[in-house]
């Protein structure tokens, strides 16, 4: 126990001068996907280029890094007394922008791994539509679920 | 309002806290010895609101589909003749609140069975970072509903302990290509030799009968199992005839200290295409 905290107490004093020289990733959630005023019984779709209501996340790193993108994705949200509201997300619901800019995107299917180039200046960005499906019957109140972006170096 | 023919479903979500997500982690990969079984991380909050973090190790790595396309595969069980390292790596803390334009200095510190046999054994670092619970707004009236799809972010980071004598070579061998819409597709197999991951860069050229370059890739490819990744060269400006494909894998990484890099030799290979 003793030489624990002996070796962390070196790595400690030693850390600073390492991290200076380390390389950097920043994921930044910017925007939540976001459904406007649906009707019941309609689906409502989200497009990735909606500039106002898709998902985003900007990535900070180095120039030309490379990372593999996963999604975790909920079929539905759960909500009030049980009841659920189903989500969902086609082959090009995803996209990858190198110029973080909303109209310059290069579509991949959120529910597969995608692979990403950073740009010249380390940046890039992930948007994200969908489709929400509530039922014509659906039961009033908050529902709720969680969507995580997996931002992995190979 | 009718609820019957329209209930009216509004997602109110509060976009200053998704904000608070973003965390800064650096190095992006760290690498151990039985000299060194300490490495020491920085995470930095740079946004105006707290942030929770959590870290914990798993295994695993880049794959590729049978399309060739990359995949990342983790697992908390892998199979017990993988070089696991996960289940020795101690993490300091494992959960913080990171204070709006604050920092947190995690240390890792590894400590592998006796007796244990030289190579290089592997890990993730998965660093979840989540902003505060999503607000959830009231429903404004009694047919309405809210919606939140809070998101968070998981940062993964390989962790390479070495152990002993390491070396790693490089294999490279199937190659082929094949023109698709706009673009010459280019599939290989990548493996490696020895007791090491190949930590490499992957380069293709496009060369016409004169010997001009008509189109190219690089791309850094980490492999710790046999991958057959997918390339693309842009066949644009590229008239119809007789090419060289000439693809290699070599030593280097622009993304990773060369003092961490193994030696290896370069594989070569090369194929005729007939662009249509």
């Amino acid at each position: 126990m003793r030489r624990t905290a002996l070796v962390l107490g070196l790595a400690m004093l030693v850390a600073s001068p390492l991290l200076a020289q380390g390389r950097k990733i920043r994921v930044d959630g910017v925007r939540p996907l976001a459904f406007g005023s649906l009707l019941a019984g309609a689906p409502s779709t989200v497009l990735r280029t909606d500039p106002a209501n898709s998902g985003q996340f900007n990535l900070t790193a180095q120039n030309n890094d490379v990372v593999i993108l996963t999604f975790s994705l909920p079929s539905s949200m759960s909500g009030p007394a049980g009841a659920s509201l189903p989500l969902s997300f086609s082959g090009s619901d995803a996209g990858f922008s190198r110029s973080q800019s909303i109209s310059d995107q290069v579509a991949f299917d959120p529910r597969q791994s995608y692979l990403g180039t950073m740009s010249q200046q380390g940046r890039a960005s992930v948007f994200l539509g969908g489709t929400a499906t509530p039922a014509f019957n659906q039961r009033p109140g908050a529902y709720s679920a969680t969507i995580t972006l997996t931002v992995m170096y190979p | 309002m009718n609820r019957a023919a329209a209930l009216a479903l509004c997602s109110l979500l509060a976009p200053g806290l998704l904000a608070a997500q973003g965390v800064l982690v650096a190095p992006t990969s760290v690498f151990l010895d039985s000299r060194g079984r300490t490495a020491t991380m920085l995470l930095v909050n740079p946004n105006e609101d707290a942030v929770e973090v959590t870290l914990s190790t798993t295994f695993g790595y880049a794959i590729t589909d049978s399309a060739g396309h990359f995949q990342a595969w983790l697992t908390d069980t892998p199979d017990s003749t993988a070089p696991n390292a996960a289940p020795w790596i101690r993490i300091f803390p494992r959960r913080a609140s990171i204070e709006p334009k604050a920092q947190q200095v995690v240390r890792l510190l590894i400590t592998p069975p006796p007796e244990l046999p030289a190579g290089e054994y592997w890990a993730r670092l998965v660093v979840l970072a989540s902003g505060g619970k999503l607000a959830v707004s009231a429903p404004t009236d009694s047919g309405s509903v809210t919606i939140g799809l809070p998101m968070q972010v998981r940062t993964v980071l390989p962790i390479l302990y070495r152990n002993g004598q390491v070396e790693t070579g490089a294999v490279l061998d199937s190659l082929r290509a094949d023109p698709e819409g706009d673009s010459l597709v280019v599939h290989a197999r990548i493996a490696h030799a020895g007791n090491a991951a190949l930590l490499a860069t992957a380069r293709g050229t496009l060369s016409d009968s004169a010997g001009a370059l008509r189109g190219h890739f690089t791309l850094p490819v980490s492999v710790y199992a046999p991958i057959t990744p997918r390339f693309t060269i842009p066949l644009d400006s590229v008239p119809p005839g007789h090419y060289m494909l000439r693809m290699e894998v070599t030593p280097g990484r622009i993304d990773l200290p060369a003092e961490s890099l193994l030696p290896f030799r370069a594989a070569r290979d090369s194929l005729p295409v007939v662009i249509p």
